[in-house]
């Protein structure tokens, strides 16, 4: 039975270091310090753009795909195959690319971060930082932050517009159920600049919070080369229940007592 | 907190003799715990400035734990480590970030970054700290690598290089910002006799053109005889003795000796 | 130049085909040693059922219910509210939590947790040298750890798929009450639309999703290479390569059951 609550005990203690880990980050990024070494963000936002737009975007299109599918066959059933657009616009722009971006986010940028920074702390790089007089949280740490906050929000809208191509090719171009002006009708009736601005949100706290658990499973990693796998492995274990509970929280927020929809109430 | 069983020190004299010049790093009373692990138990010791001086122990002595105490990587539980007149453990972060610019490392497998080259390694520091043209630096750079020996492979990943090359290329970056204390981790670790005999004749170089305080930490007599000018001899978290290589390699105590000529039968067995 | 360019794109595009054949490789020898006599792999696949097991379902538990309580619980909820058929939310439910949901989410958590878990765990042995050993000693790396692996991996996923099923509808219970309705029209519509074909097509896709975990993380784990940063990078892509594969399985599979199984799409 003890095995069992291993997992849960383990995020309950360390809650407080992660917490305080975050913190100075954040505070490292807000307060300014990061730019000291604005060239190494610009080289990480580079680094972020060329080895994980292509597979962030290509998540989002397969769920965006699956988001048409279902929605034609679903509103068909239904007897409103004209209103599969409904469906597609919530369905994309409000929870599950934005759960897709965060699954990818995790997969690809937070795991990779906990490998660099995991071999670096291992190989005695992070204390030559250290030495060299350099504050080695803000130089890896802050730095990749704020590169994440230079690129992710673009990198997503672009994303959000694949996976909207997506649908509309799943819908109109394949199911057939509607015709391609019937459908964009409704599907743009259906969303509006808050709900993309909320949608935005949603996204950057989870790859904020994706980021910084990235960097502080790696920052802290210890035990050789293994050591930094089994980091590795639990980064990504805490950041899926991260991603889905801030997803949650912020359809709560955002869309809980208000549909945000042109009929009705 | 273990009970300090005396007979555990009976070869801790402790004696210093002394080498004749002031001390650049000093450790008074330093203890250091991991866990049920007790490392540094009241560790004292002085290293003189100028000098090239060694720390020997057997493995697991805590020498590597010395180093990083030295560099405020780590901070004592109780007792104090002063360098250059500083104390370590009440220094404010920038403080101690500023003081390490004074500090040159050597870590055990060079640590460079491994995601830049050669030559961009050693440029780091100077890129970070100083406002020197890219010429000036080239120059530094350059200068540093010839003088270790890599003066042609700038162009270099850290993974192409050997072992002993990328030691001496962390030791030219650990030189470049002209430290006035530079610290080894086992320079010895991982190399053939040959190539740690250079290293050594290296490091005896280096130290005669530029001067400054040279802090080695080793388990290899060889490399002790070829370059000690002053020697610590730890053990369970104590001086053993400590006093220049001569007086100390002529020393009467049972362990400096058994330990000093490498032989199989005395106070030091397998535990 | 032209060369230049070419190689860039070509070579990246053949390292990926000839990873995707070798993991098919792979495949192919796990399920002939699986079914090969002699079988020495029971105790192996009892503990990594309940590695699986222990590792899981706190995870799981928690993104089932935040994600279907949230994305088909309120949104839905927010969309029917509007037509005043609040009581149709468990006809959704059959869509959101046992087709699509349901075996999605364990797939992405099974992934990201055991998955991650077994590529860290082989790839570790594979740096000490540990597979070698085993070959040396004339032990079958794949037969005794993989295809342990692979069944267990399918039989806990395919098993998490129920579990997340009633917790994803415990999700959708909980906001059809927080919109203040009685719970009584949720089961009604749920089970009025619900048939075995849909549980049945659940279950499948999820072994299905458990097996191509498996060897996606057995191969990159037992793949990895040396140096520092060399485990790590075999987690981190093993986790982007799973989800990819999932994403693609899944989109091919719904057609394939949607398009087969027309009498799914009838409301009642």
């Amino acid at each position: 039975m003890n095995e069992l609550f291993a997992l849960p005990r383990e995020w309950l203690a360390a809650t407080g270091e992660i917490g305080r880990f975050m913190g100075t980050v954040m505070g490292d990024v807000w307060g300014g310090r990061v730019l000291h070494f604005f060239g190494e963000s610009l080289r990480q936002a580079g680094i972020l753009i060329v080895s994980s737009t292509l597979v962030i975007w290509a998540l989002m299109f397969i769920l965006g795909l699956i988001c048409g599918t279902e929605g034609a066959y679903f509103l068909e059933a239904n007897g409103a195959p004209a209103y599969a657009g409904v469906f597609a616009a919530w369905c994309d722009l409000r929870e599950i690319i934005p759960y897709a971006f965060g699954y990818m986010m995790a997969a690809k940028v937070g795991t990779g971060i906990v490998a660099e920074l995991g071999a670096m702390r291992i190989s005695d790089e992070i204390d030559a930082l250290e030495v060299m007089g350099i504050d080695s949280m803000t130089f890896l740490c802050a730095t990749r932050l704020l590169a994440a906050w230079i690129v992710l929000p673009f990198l997503y809208l672009a994303g959000m517009g694949g996976a909207f191509l997506a649908s509309y090719i799943a819908v109109v171009q394949q199911v057939g159920f509607v015709s391609s002006g019937g459908y964009l009708l409704i599907f743009w009736e259906f969303q509006n600049p808050p709900d993309f601005l909320f949608s935005l949100i949603k996204a950057m706290v989870m790859a904020t919070a994706i980021v910084l658990v990235g960097c502080y499973y790696g920052y802290n990693a210890g035990g050789g080369p293994v050591g930094v796998g089994t980091a590795t492995a639990k980064s990504m274990v805490l950041n899926l229940v991260l991603v889905h509970l801030i997803g949650m929280l912020g359809t709560q927020v955002f869309w809980g007592n208000n549909p945000n929809a042109p009929i009705g109430g | 907190m273990a009970v300090v069983k005396e007979e555990e020190f009976e070869f801790h004299t402790g004696q210093n003799r002394p080498a004749g010049v002031p001390d650049a790093i000093q450790f008074i009373d330093v203890h250091k715990t991991f866990g049920s692990n007790q490392v540094l138990r009241g560790l004292s010791m002085g290293l003189p400035e100028g000098k090239v001086s060694m720390i020997l122990g057997p493995s697991g002595t805590g020498k590597s734990v010395c180093i990083k105490h030295i560099v405020g990587l780590m901070y004592p539980d109780s007792g104090d480590v002063v360098v250059a007149g500083h104390s370590i453990p009440s220094l404010s972060d920038d403080d101690l970030f500023e003081l390490r610019k004074k500090f040159g490392v050597l870590f055990q497998d060079g640590a460079l970054f491994g995601s830049l080259n050669l030559y961009d390694n050693v440029a780091f520091p100077l890129r970070q700290h100083t406002e020197k043209g890219e010429d000036e630096i080239a120059e530094i750079v350059n200068r540093r690598l010839s003088e270790v020996g890599l003066g042609n492979a700038n162009e270099k990943m850290p993974n192409e290089l050997s072992g002993g090359m990328r030691k001496r290329a962390g030791f030219a970056r650990s030189l470049v910002l002209d430290p006035e204390i530079v610290l080894f981790d086992e320079p010895d670790s991982g190399l053939d006799p040959v190539r740690t005999a250079l290293l050594c004749e290296l490091i005896k170089e280096v130290h005669a053109e530029n001067g400054g305080t040279y802090v080695v930490i080793t388990h290899d007599i060889m490399s002790a005889r070829r370059v000690a000018e002053y020697i610590a001899v730890l053990w369970r978290g104590r001086i053993v003795e400590a006093g220049p290589s001569q007086e100390l390699f002529e020393s009467e105590n049972e362990f400096v000796r058994q330990f000093l000529a490498g032989e199989s039968s005395g106070p030091l067995g397998m535990e | 130049m032209v060369r230049n360019v070419a190689e860039r794109a070509i070579l990246p595009a053949r390292n990926l085909l000839e990873e995707v054949g070798d993991m098919m490789i792979l495949t192919g020898r796990t399920i002939s040693a699986a079914l090969r006599p002699p079988y020495p792999y029971g105790g192996e696949f009892v503990s990594q059922f309940l590695f699986a097991l222990r590792l899981c379902w706190f995870p799981l538990l928690l993104s089932t219910v935040a994600l279907n309580y949230a994305a088909p619980g309120l949104q839905a909820a927010n969309f029917l509210t509007l037509f005043g058929a609040l009581d149709r939310l468990g006809g959704i439910f059959v869509l959101a939590a046992i087709r699509e949901i349901g075996p999605n989410v364990t797939a992405i958590v099974l992934a990201g947790v055991a998955g991650t878990a077994i590529t860290a765990d082989l790839g570790a042995r594979k740096i000490r040298e540990e597979l070698d050993a085993l070959q040396v000693l004339g032990v079958d790396p794949v037969k005794n750890l993989v295809v342990p692996r692979f069944l267990a991996l399918m039989l806990v996923t395919g098993l998490f798929d129920i579990y997340a099923i009633l917790f994803g509808l415990f999700g959708g219970l909980l906001a059809e009450m927080v919109e203040g309705q009685p719970v009584g029209p949720f089961w009604n519509t749920l089970f009025a639309n619900a048939s075995t074909t849909d549980l049945w097509g659940s279950v499948l896709k999820c072994t299905i999703f458990g097996a191509i975990i498996a060897i996606v993380c057995c191969y990159k784990g037992m793949t990895a290479s040396g140096g520092a940063e060399g485990v790590g990078r075999a987690v981190n892509q093993a986790v982007v390569v799973a989800f990819l594969a999932i994403g693609a399985f899944n989109y091919t599979f719904t057609q394939m059951l949607l398009a087969t199984h027309p009498n799914l799409l009838v409301i009642k």
